[in-house]
């Protein structure tokens, strides 16, 4: 009773219909492949050219006679780079290496208390944060290699006053060689933003480079309200 | 016409008066404590800075000359913040150390010359760091003033480095800030990884052709289908 199996002859009539929308399809996505943008990768690289400041030479450990010190402004707060986060600032100094002692959390930028502050016409404001930390995650600064040239920057102090700059250069140097003139108060007035990069080594530490983003002060809008009112700065 | 001179003159009086007023109300608030505190780091800096000087002139090792020119340096610049508040607020400042500060640098002077010098020097300063800790954590504490405040908190961390240079009365020499090690997680280094476009490129070129290859493989089976029956 058992009839004879029939012979299977597959699954029916196949047209060519389905075969070339599928071919189509293939032609599609392989085209699409090449001519889609895809996100563009993050500027890399040094670029622009560094602020200077303004000293012949590295700066002598005293400062010479004739130059008066800068009038200090209010320390740093926060720092916004707008439309891309805000972070808290605090002062740090350096440990007995002369390595900066930025703040245990990742989310909090350390401004260096023996550099130039905000608005006071001198120095390098020095504000760094950690690009991420073992059993922390990445920090806020792990967005500065986002950060383009022309981007604009702002530092709340702790008088209430905003201060704009326009970061003009980005510059990547080994963790070891890192520019002296970064640790200057007296020199011509910029922003140095600094974060780690570059190929991640445990085993000597840590990241072999550091990311630096210079900018310099802009004027904001506000300001020509201020001299009209005659306030006394 | 003349009440309109006198309403005229009464006008100008009353902007006058109106006019010098005005900065007193723009003044912000400083309290008792901020002013304290204010006063009491400027002879803090001041009794910094004769010690250091005097280290300069009698110290026996170049570590303790090392700390001295750092204490110079720094709480030159520290005494310039306070400075700015104060004068921002009208707080009218001493022009020396206190008398128990002078008294000490006094007897560490006496010591000059001999091999004491260091050590008596080294143990001022630890104990005077520590007091001006406690003084600055006292203004962070209590403080009224939000700017003054803020000076307090960025003197701390400099203060809290030269205490580690001269904490119980042994001398650390400190490099100058040259580095800024800022992590060490590596998670920004794996998402650095190869540029995704190109990633992205050869899934689509590579899967584009096994599609048109497989859609081709299709219609030839089914032609010849069709042309078998």
């Amino acid at each position: 009773m058992r009839g004879r199996p029939r012979r299977w002859r597959g699954p029916g009539p196949v047209t060519a219909g389905p075969g070339f929308a599928v071919v189509l399809a293939g032609l599609t996505v392989a085209v699409a492949g090449v001519l889609l943008p895809v996100a563009p990768a993050p500027p890399a690289g040094n670029a622009g050219t560094v602020p200077g400041t303004g000293r012949a030479a590295v700066p002598a450990a005293s400062p010479p006679a004739s130059t008066a010190p800068a009038t200090p402004t209010a320390p740093p707060l926060a720092l916004t780079v707008p439309g891309r986060f805000t972070a808290p600032v605090e002062a740090v100094a350096a440990d007995a290496d002369g390595a900066l002692r930025l703040p245990e959390s990742p989310h909090r930028l350390g401004w260096w208390a023996l550099g130039g502050t905000p608005g006071s016409g001198r120095g390098t404001v020095l504000v760094a944060g950690h690009v991420d930390l073992r059993h922390k995650g990445p920090g806020v600064f792990a967005a500065l290699r986002e950060v383009p040239l022309g981007a604009r920057v702002e530092l709340v102090t702790a008088d209430g006053e905003r201060h704009r700059y326009l970061i003009t250069a980005r510059r990547v140097h080994r963790k070891e060689a890192l520019p002296r003139d970064l640790f200057d108060a007296e020199g011509a007035a910029r922003l140095a933003l600094v974060t780690c990069t570059g190929r991640w080594r445990p085993e000597a530490g840590g990241y072999e480079e550091n990311l630096v983003l210079y900018g310099v002060p802009v004027a904001s809008r506000a300001e020509p309200d201020r001299l009209r009112s005659g306030s006394a700065r | 016409m003349r009440i309109r001179h006198h309403v005229s003159i009464a006008v100008a009086a009353l902007t006058a008066v109106g006019a010098s007023v005005a900065p007193a109300v723009a003044v912000e608030q400083i309290g008792e404590q901020d002013s304290t505190f204010l006063k009491a780091a400027h002879q803090g800096n001041l009794a910094e800075i004769a010690a250091g000087q005097d280290a300069l002139r009698n110290a026996r090792t170049a570590c303790v000359r090392n700390v001295g020119s750092i204490l110079i340096r720094d709480h030159t610049r520290l005494d310039a913040q306070g400075k700015a508040q104060a004068d921002k607020f009208g707080v009218s400042l001493p022009t020396a150390p206190d008398p128990e500060q002078q008294r000490q640098l006094a007897d560490v002077r006496a010591k000059a010359g001999t091999d004491a010098y260091d050590r008596a020097w080294l143990r001022v300063q630890a104990a005077s760091h520590e007091k001006t800790l406690a003084l600055i954590d006292q203004e962070i504490r209590a403080g009224q003033n939000p700017e003054v405040k803020a000076v307090a908190r960025a003197a701390r961390p400099v203060v809290a480095m030269h205490l580690e240079m001269v904490r119980g009365g042994t001398c650390r020499e400190h490099a100058t800030t040259t580095s800024v090690p800022a992590g060490d997680g590596g998670q920004a280094a794996r998402a650095q990884a190869p540029a995704p476009r190109g990633t992205a490129q050869a899934v689509a070129l590579g899967g584009g052709f096994l599609l048109t290859a497989a859609g081709a493989v299709w219609i030839v089976h089914a032609r010849r289908a069709s042309a078998d029956r």
